[in-house]
C-alpha cells in the first residue's frame, strides 16, 4: 500500500513537471490557450456548407412584363445579393470566366409569350461547375423560386401537397452548434498528438528521457506521467469551448455535463494512447511529426466530419470502426444536442475504450521492448 | 554563386539523409490526394431516410415508389412513427418522412394534404440536403398524384440546366485541385518551419555565420531547396490528380507552375519565419499546423464558400496565401487561363512573398544576440 | 602591425539577466603563436572569441583582428579567419566528404586547390579512410579533428577553437594538439579555449580570464615557475587516500590545494610556505596550481554532503558485470566484459572515445540491453527486475539533461519526486541539496540559463536526492573548470567514504588517479583492471599509462 502511494507521488512528480515545462514559456502557453479561442471567434462562423450572398447573371431576351416580375422575384430572395443584367452572351461568359457570379440565368425571347400560350417555355440556368456543391445548392433555390413563381401566375386551385418540414435538434439550423460540438474534437486531437508524440521526441533529443529512464520508475508509469497532462490540457481547452458554446451559441447540453464530461474522458484516452503509440516508435521529432500528420490527416478527413462516412467507398467506411473521432462525433451532437439514450452511448463508448487499451498497451510494450 | 550551390547542395543532402522529410513531401501527399479523391465527395449523398406510412400504402403506392426510386434517398421502412424517431435519434437515420393516416384521403377531397419531415439537424448540412433531396421527391409526387387523380396538369416552366467547367458537377474535380493547394501550404511551411530551428538546436548556423556565406545566401539556399521539393511534390500530386483520378487539366502548365512558385515563395518565407521566431522545433510544428494548416484548409475557400461567412471573417481570409492560390489552380484545372483571375491573385502573391521575404530578411541574425 | 589581436578597453555587458561579460580587456596578441584561453566557467572565453569573430558586437571599446574591424568588416574577416564552436558546427548527416566539399566551397577554394588541401587535410587528421562515413556517426575525437580540419580550409591565418578538447580521450586530444602546432609553423596564429590546465600548460602563451578580466597574460612557464618549492605530495603510500586527504583538508584549510593522487595526496602550499604537519616530498608544480593559486586556491572544506548518509547494506559485490557483449548488427560494441565492484569502491572506466564504455556503462544502468551476459546491482538482475535495480541508482548524464526550462527548486521537486521523496523528507531532502551546493541564491533560475558549474551542482544534487547507494557518473566533470571538478570531487569522496559506491567515466587523467581500481576498455574489451598504480609504471603518468596500454593492445589484436 505504501509503495502504491509513494508510485503516485512520483507520478504526480511528472505530471507537475510537465506543467510546470508548459508554463515557463509565454509561447507554450500562447499554444494552448490561442487554438480554442481562434476556433471558436473564426472556424465557428467559417466553416459552413451554407450558401448566402450569391450573385448571379441575369439575360433577359425577352424584356418582358412577366420576366421583369421572375427579376423582381430573384432580386428580392434573401440569399441573392448581386443581380448583374447583361446584355449579350460574350459579357455572360466573361463575367462567368472571372467568377463575377455563381450562375446565369438566360430568360429566351418568347418566355411571356409561351406562358400566355399555355405552352411551356423554358430558362436557362448557367452553374460554375467549378463550385460543385455551391453549384448544386444554387440549382435547388432556383428552381424553389421557379415552382413558386410558376404557381403565382398560375393561380390554380389544385391540391398542393403541403410539406412540413422540421428540423429536430437544431431547429434554427445553427451551423455554430455543428461546428463547435464537432470541431472542438479535432482541436483536442491536435493538441493531444503535439504534447504526447512531439513531447517524448523533444525529450528524446534533448537526453531528459534517459535521465528519467533510469528512475525505478516503469515504462507504463512514466507513460501515465504523460498521459495525464495532456487529458488535463485537452480538458482545460475543450472547458473554454463548453463555456463559450454555452454562453454565445446557447449550445444545449441535452444529456447534462457531468455525461459530456465522462464520455470526453475515454476519447481523450484514446487519442493519448495513438499519440504515445506513435511517441514510442519515432526518435526525432521531425518523424514525430510526420507521424501525427500520417494519423490526423485521414482520421479527420475520414471522420464524417466534412461529408458523411455513407457516402464512402466500402472499405472507408469500414476504416470508421477505427476512427476515434467518428465516435467523439456521433458522441458529442448525441450528447450535446440530442439526449441519446445510456445504449447509444454506450455503442459509442465502448470501442474507443477498446482502441485505448490497445494503444496505451501497445505503446508501453513497444517501449519496453525499445529500450531492451 | 558558388557558395550558394553548395549551401544548396548540402540543404538537398540533408533532406535525402533524413527519410522522415521525403515521406512527409512524398508519402503524406499521396496518402492524402488519395483520400480527397475517393473519400470526399459532395455530391450525390444518399441519405439515408426513414418513411413511415400510417394509412394504407396501397393508395399512396406511387408516393411510395416515388420516395424508393430516388437516387438522392435510401428509405427504410419503419412501422410507427415512435420507433422512427428513435432512430433518427440514435443516428441510424438522418431525416424521417411521415406520410400521415388521412393523406390519400385528403388529396381526394382537394384538400391539400401534409407531409411531415423530421431531418436530423445536429448536422446542419445533412439536414438542409435531406430537406431540399424531399422536397424535390415531393414534387415528383404532386406531379404523379395530379396525373392519378384526372388533373390537367398544366405545363410548367422548365429550367433547363447546364454547369460549366465541370458538366456533371463532379466534386472530385475542384477538390482535387484544393486539395493541392492543401498540400503544398502543408509541406512549404510545416517542412520549412522545422528547418531553420533545427540548424540553431544543433549549433551549425553558428558555424555558417562565420563563413563567406551571407545571411541572404543561407536563405536563398534554403528557400530554393525545399522550393523544389514542395514544387515536385505538386507536380506530382497533379499528375496522380489527371492521370489516375481523370481530373481535367485545362490551363497552361507553364502557368501553373509559374503561379505555384508564386505561392510557395509565400509559404515558404511564412515556415521560415515560424522557424526564426520560435527557434525551437516542438512549437514551430504546432505553430505551422494551426496557424498555417488549418486556415489554409478552412479560410482558403477552397472548402467552405468565402462569400457565406460573415462580413468581418471575410478580410481575414485574405491574409491567407492559399486564398489567392486556390482561385488559379481551380480555374487551370476547370476553366483554363482565366487571365484577369491569374493576374489578379499573383501580384498579390508576390507583393505578399517579397513582404514575407524582406521580414524574414529582417529577423535572420548575423549576430548571436 | 605585427598583432594579429588587438583590444583595446573592450568592454560586452548582457542584459537579461544583467552580467558583465568582459570587463574593460586591453591585450595584443602577437602572430604565429598558439595562445591558450582559460578561466573558470562563465569567466568571458566564449563571448570574447564570438567578439573578436564579429558574431557579438562590443559593449565599449575598440576591435581590431587581422587588422579588420570585426564589427563593420565581418565579411573580410571571415574570409581569413577560422572558428571551431563549442558545438559540434558540421552537419551529421552529411559525409566527412561532404562537410569538407561544402565548407570548400563556403571558402571558395578553386578546384585544383581544393583537391591539394583536401589530400592534405585527410593525411593531416587521418580521417581518409573514413571520407564516405557520416559525421554524425564519429567518435568524439574524430569530429574535433574534422572540425579542425574544415576550419583550415582556405588557409585561414587566424584560428579561433572554443574548447576543442572537450569530451575528446587523451589520444585525439594528443593529435589534435601536434595537429594545431604543426599548423603554427605555418605560420598560423591560433587560439585555444579550455578548461584542461595540462593542455594549456604547452602554449606560447596563456590569457587567464576570471570573472570577465583578463588576470594574465603570458607565457605559462612563468606562472608556473612561480610555484616552485610550493607542491608537494605526501611520502608514504596510504591505503586511504581518501581519508587522508580529509584529514589534511580539515587539519590545512590554509593549502591552496590538495587532490587524490594514487596512493598520495598531492598539496599546494600557500604563498606564506605554511607547512602541514606530514611527511612531504617534494614535486613538480603543473600549470594548473598556478591558476588554482592565483583564482584564489581550492575550497579546503571537506563536503558535508555525506553527513546523512547511512548505508545498512553490506553486500561485497555491489556492481556485478558478467560477460557483457553488445552487438549492434556487425558492429561488436562491448564484448564479454566482465568486473565487480565492491561496496565504496570508485570505479573507473577509461578508454578512447568509441571504444565501448558508454555501450558498458548503459548496459549495467539499464539504458541499453546487453546482447549476452548479465548485469548485477545489488544482486538485483537489472535484465529481470530493472526498476527494482534502478531505485538503487543515482545516475548523470554526459550531456547536461535535466530540464532545462524549468528553474532549480522546479528540477529539484521533479527528481525528488520521481523517486518517490515526499512530505516533509522531501523539503529537508532538497533544502540539504540547497545548502549543500549554495543553489540559494540561483533557485529561481532556469536550469539552461545557470553557469555550466552550477548546472553540474544541480545535475549531482539531482541524481543523489534520493539518497542511492550507487552512483553512475558518465562523464560527469566533462568541460569543467578545474576548481568546480575539485568541489565535485569533494563531495564524491565524501560519499565514497561513507560506503558509497561510484561508477565513473571520464577523460581526465587526474580523475583516474581518484579511482580505486579502473577498467580500461578498448575496442569493445576490458583490456586492463587494476588499480591507478597498477597500471602506471614507475615515472609515468597516468596519461602516459593510458597511451601505452593502448599501444601495447594495438599490435596484440593484429596477430
Amino acid at each position: 500500500m505504501d509503495a502504491f502511494i509513494n508510485k503516485c507521488y512520483a507520478i504526480w512528480a511528472l505530471v507537475i513537471k510537465e506543467f510546470q515545462i508548459i508554463w515557463s514559456d509565454p509561447k507554450n502557453r500562447g499554444m494552448i490557450l490561442l487554438p480554442p479561442i481562434m476556433m471558436l471567434a473564426i472556424f465557428s462562423y467559417a466553416a459552413t456548407f451554407e450558401v448566402n450572398s450569391i450573385s448571379m447573371l441575369i439575360y433577359d431576351k425577352d424584356n418582358s412584363q412577366l420576366s421583369r416580375t421572375l427579376i423582381d422575384k430573384l432580386a428580392d430572395t434573401p440569399y441573392i445579393k448581386h443581380l448583374y443584367m447583361v446584355d449579350n452572351p460574350h459579357e455572360l461568359t466573361e463575367k462567368m470566366d472571372n467568377e463575377t457570379a455563381f450562375a446565369a440565368l438566360t430568360v429566351p425571347q418568347d418566355f411571356a409569350k409561351k406562358i400566355y400560350l399555355n405552352e411551356t417555355p423554358s430558362v436557362q440556368l448557367i452553374l460554375d461547375g467549378r463550385r460543385s456543391n455551391t453549384a448544386q445548392v444554387i440549382s435547388g433555390y432556383i428552381t424553389q423560386i421557379m415552382a413558386t413563381f410558376q404557381y403565382e401566375i398560375q393561380n390554380t386551385s389544385v391540391p398542393k401537397i403541403q410539406l412540413q418540414v422540421r428540423h429536430w435538434f437544431n431547429p434554427q439550423l445553427n451551423y455554430q452548434w455543428y461546428i463547435v460540438t464537432s470541431f472542438m474534437g479535432v482541436l483536442v486531437t491536435v493538441m493531444m498528438l503535439a504534447i504526447t508524440a512531439l513531447s517524448v521526441a523533444q525529450e528524446k533529443e534533448l537526453g531528459t528521457f534517459d535521465q528519467v529512464l533510469v528512475s525505478p520508475l516503469k515504462p507504463f508509469e512514466i507513460l501515465i506521467g504523460k498521459t495525464i497532462p495532456a487529458i488535463a490540457i485537452a480538458y482545460i481547452d475543450l472547458t473554454i469551448m463548453i463555456i463559450a458554446g454555452d454562453l454565445v451559441f446557447n449550445i444545449p447540453a441535452a444529456r447534462g455535463y457531468f455525461m459530456i464530461y465522462l464520455c470526453i474522458f475515454v476519447f481523450l484516452l484514446s487519442i493519448a494512447g495513438i499519440g504515445l503509440f506513435i511517441s514510442t516508435i519515432c526518435q526525432t521529432q521531425q518523424q514525430a511529426i510526420f507521424g501525427v500528420f500520417c494519423f490526423l490527416a485521414p482520421t479527420f478527413l475520414l471522420s464524417g466530419f466534412i461529408t458523411p462516412i455513407e457516402n464512402m467507398p466500402r472499405f472507408l467506411q469500414d476504416t470508421g470502426w477505427f476512427n476515434p473521432l467518428t465516435y467523439f462525433f456521433r458522441l458529442m451532437r448525441g450528447l450535446f444536442l440530442k439526449e441519446i439514450d445510456n445504449g447509444t452511448i454506450w455503442q459509442n463508448i465502448w470501442p474507443l475504450f477498446i482502441i485505448a487499451v490497445c494503444t496505451l498497451g501497445f505503446a508501453s510494450w513497444f517501449f519496453n521492448k525499445r529500450l531492451n | 554563386m558558388r557558395i550558394l550551390r553548395a549551401l544548396i547542395h548540402k540543404e538537398f543532402l540533408q533532406i535525402i539523409r533524413d527519410p522522415s522529410s521525403i515521406m512527409i513531401a512524398l508519402v503524406l501527399p499521396f496518402l492524402l490526394i488519395l483520400i480527397f479523391a475517393t473519400a470526399i465527395n459532395l455530391d450525390n449523398n444518399t441519405i439515408e431516410t426513414g418513411l413511415v406510412i400510417e394509412g394504407n400504402r396501397q393508395q399512396i403506392n406511387d408516393i411510395v415508389s416515388a420516395f424508393e426510386g430516388s437516387e438522392y434517398v435510401k428509405i427504410i421502412h419503419y412501422g410507427s412513427r415512435k420507433e422512427a424517431e428513435k432512430a433518427l435519434i440514435k443516428g441510424d437515420i438522418r431525416s424521417l418522412v411521415v406520410l400521415p393516416n388521412n393523406f390519400a384521403a385528403d388529396f381526394m377531397a382537394e384538400r391539400s394534404p401534409s407531409i411531415q419531415v423530421l431531418t436530423d439537424a445536429s448536422d446542419p448540412n445533412i439536414a438542409l440536403f435531406s430537406s431540399a433531396y424531399i422536397q424535390g421527391i415531393v414534387a415528383t409526387a404532386q406531379k404523379i398524384m395530379l396525373q392519378m387523380n384526372g388533373y390537367d396538369a398544366k405545363a410548367g416552366i422548365q429550367i433547363e440546366q447546364s454547369s460549366w467547367y465541370n458538366p456533371e458537377l463532379k466534386s472530385r474535380h475542384y477538390i482535387l485541385p484544393n486539395s493541392i493547394a492543401i498540400i503544398m501550404t502543408l509541406i512549404g511551411m510545416l517542412l520549412t518551419a522545422l528547418v531553420i530551428a533545427r540548424e540553431w538546436e544543433r549549433g551549425t548556423m553558428e558555424s555558417l555565420l562565420t563563413t563567406k556565406a551571407s545571411k541572404l545566401q543561407i536563405l536563398l539556399s534554403k528557400y530554393i531547396a525545399y522550393y523544389c521539393l514542395a514544387l515536385s511534390s505538386a507536380v506530382f500530386c497533379t499528375f496522380l490528380s489527371v492521370v489516375v483520378f481523370n481530373v481535367p487539366f485545362r490551363g497552361s502548365f507553364l502557368v501553373y507552375l509559374l503561379t505555384s512558385s508564386l505561392f510557395l515563395f509565400v509559404s515558404i518565407g511564412m515556415g521560415f519565419i515560424i522557424s526564426t521566431l520560435t527557434r525551437n522545433q516542438f512549437l514551430a510544428s504546432v505553430a505551422a499546423s494551426m496557424f498555417g494548416f488549418l486556415p489554409a484548409v478552412m479560410l482558403s475557400g477552397g472548402l467552405f464558400e468565402i462569400t457565406s461567412m460573415p462580413k468581418i471573417i471575410q478580410p481575414l481570409t485574405s491574409v491567407i496565401p492559399a486564398t489567392h492560390f486556390v482561385p488559379i489552380i481551380k480555374n487551370l484545372f476547370m476553366a483554363g487561363n482565366i487571365w484577369p483571375i491569374i493576374w489578379q491573385n499573383s501580384i498579390f502573391l508576390l507583393l505578399y512573398g517579397l513582404v514575407m521575404f524582406a521580414l524574414l530578411y529582417g529577423i535572420t541574425k548575423e549576430r548571436i544576440e | 602591425m605585427n598583432d594579429v589581436v588587438s583590444l583595446h578597453n573592450l568592454r560586452k555587458k548582457f542584459t537579461n539577466p544583467d552580467i558583465t561579460a568582459l570587463d574593460n580587456i586591453s591585450l595584443t596578441l602577437p602572430r604565429g603563436q598558439v595562445i591558450g584561453l582559460v578561466g573558470p566557467d562563465g569567466a568571458g572565453k566564449t563571448t570574447l572569441i564570438r567578439l573578436l569573430l564579429g558574431l557579438l558586437k562590443p559593449t565599449s571599446g575598440t576591435m581590431s583582428v587581422l587588422n579588420l574591424n570585426p564589427v563593420t568588416q565581418t565579411h573580410q574577416l571571415h574570409r581569413i579567419i577560422g572558428y571551431m564552436p563549442q558545438k559540434f558546427g558540421l552537419y551529421e548527416d552529411l559525409t566527412i566528404q561532404e562537410n569538407m566539399n561544402l565548407y570548400a566551397d563556403l571558402k571558395e577554394l578553386s578546384a585544383d586547390e581544393k583537391q591539394k588541401q583536401f589530400e592534405w587535410l585527410l593525411k593531416f587528421t587521418g580521417l581518409a579512410p573514413f571520407t564516405e562515413r557520416l559525421a554524425g556517426r564519429l567518435s568524439g575525437g574524430m569530429k574535433q579533428k574534422l572540425g579542425l580540419g574544415c576550419t583550415l580550409l582556405g588557409n585561414p591565418e587566424l584560428l579561433l577553437l572554443d574548447e576543442p578538447g572537450v569530451g575528446v580521450d587523451p589520444i585525439s586530444r594528443r593529435e589534435l594538439m601536434k595537429m594545431v602546432y604543426s599548423l603554427r609553423d605555418r605560420g598560423i596564429t591560433v587560439l585555444w579555449s579550455t578548461s584542461y590546465l595540462d593542455e594549456a600548460e604547452k602554449f606560447d602563451n596563456v590569457l587567464l580570464l576570471n570573472n570577465g578580466k583578463l588576470i594574465f597574460n603570458g607565457n605559462p612557464q612563468t606562472l608556473t615557475a612561480q610555484m616552485n618549492n610550493r607542491v608537494f605530495q605526501t611520502a608514504e603510500d596510504t591505503q586511504n587516500p581518501r581519508r587522508l586527504l580529509r584529514q589534511i583538508m580539515r587539519e590545512n584549510n590554509k593549502l591552496v590545494d590538495a587532490v587524490i593522487s594514487g596512493r598520495h595526496v598531492r598539496i599546494v602550499l600557500p604563498s606564506s610556505g605554511e607547512k602541514p604537519n606530514l611527511k612531504l616530498e617534494k614535486v613538480m608544480p603543473h600549470f594548473e596550481d598556478a591558476v588554482i593559486d592565483i583564482l584564489g586556491g581550492a575550497p579546503m572544506k571537506p563536503s558535508e554532503i555525506a553527513q546523512q548518509i547511512t548505508l545498512t547494506n553490506n553486500d561485497n559485490y555491489v556492481i556485478k558485470a558478467e560477460n557483457l557483449t553488445k552487438v549492434y548488427g556487425k558492429f561488436t560494441a562491448a564484448e564479454n566484459i566482465s568486473f565487480n565492484i565492491k561496496r565504496g569502491e570508485i570505479f573507473g572506466l577509461l578508454g578512447p572515445n568509441g571504444a565501448g564504455k558508454s555501450t558498458t556503462f548503459k548496459m549495467l544502468c539499464g539504458l541499453a540491453q546487453p546482447t549476452s551476459g548479465h548485469g548485477y546491482i545489488m544482486q538485483t538482475d537489472m535484465l529481470k527486475n530493472p526498476d527494482r535495480a534502478r531505485a538503487y541508482l543515482g545516475y548523470m548524464a554526459q550531456k547536461f539533461s535535466l530540464f532545462a526550462t524549468l528553474s532549480v527548486m522546479q528540477n529539484l521537486r521533479f527528481f525528488a519526486g520521481i523517486y518517490g521523496l515526499r512530505g516533509e523528507k522531501r523539503e529537508i531532502r532538497i533544502n540539504q541539496m540547497v545548502s549543500t551546493f549554495e543553489l540559494k541564491p540561483y533557485i529561481n533560475q532556469k536550469a539552461g540559463d545557470l553557469p555550466l558549474g552550477f548546472k553540474q551542482r544541480l545535475a549531482l544534487s539531482c541524481a543523489i536526492m534520493h539518497n542511492p547507494p550507487i552512483l553512475f557518473l558518465d562523464e560527469p566533470t566533462s568541460g569543467v573548470d578545474p576548481l568546480t571538478r575539485r568541489e565535485f570531487w569533494n563531495h564524491i569522496n565524501s560519499m565514497v567514504e561513507k560506503g558509497v559506491t561510484v561508477m565513473v567515466t571520464t577523460h581526465f587523467m587526474d580523475e583516474a588517479e581518484y579511482c580505486d581500481r579502473i577498467a580500461l576498455i578498448y575496442q569493445g574489451r576490458a583490456i586492463k583492471i587494476g588499480t591507478p598504480d597498477e597500471l602506471k609504471k614507475a615515472g609515468e603518468t597516468m596519461e602516459d599509462a593510458f597511451i601505452r596500454l593502448i599501444n601495447e593492445y594495438q599490435p596484440e589484436a593484429a596477430q
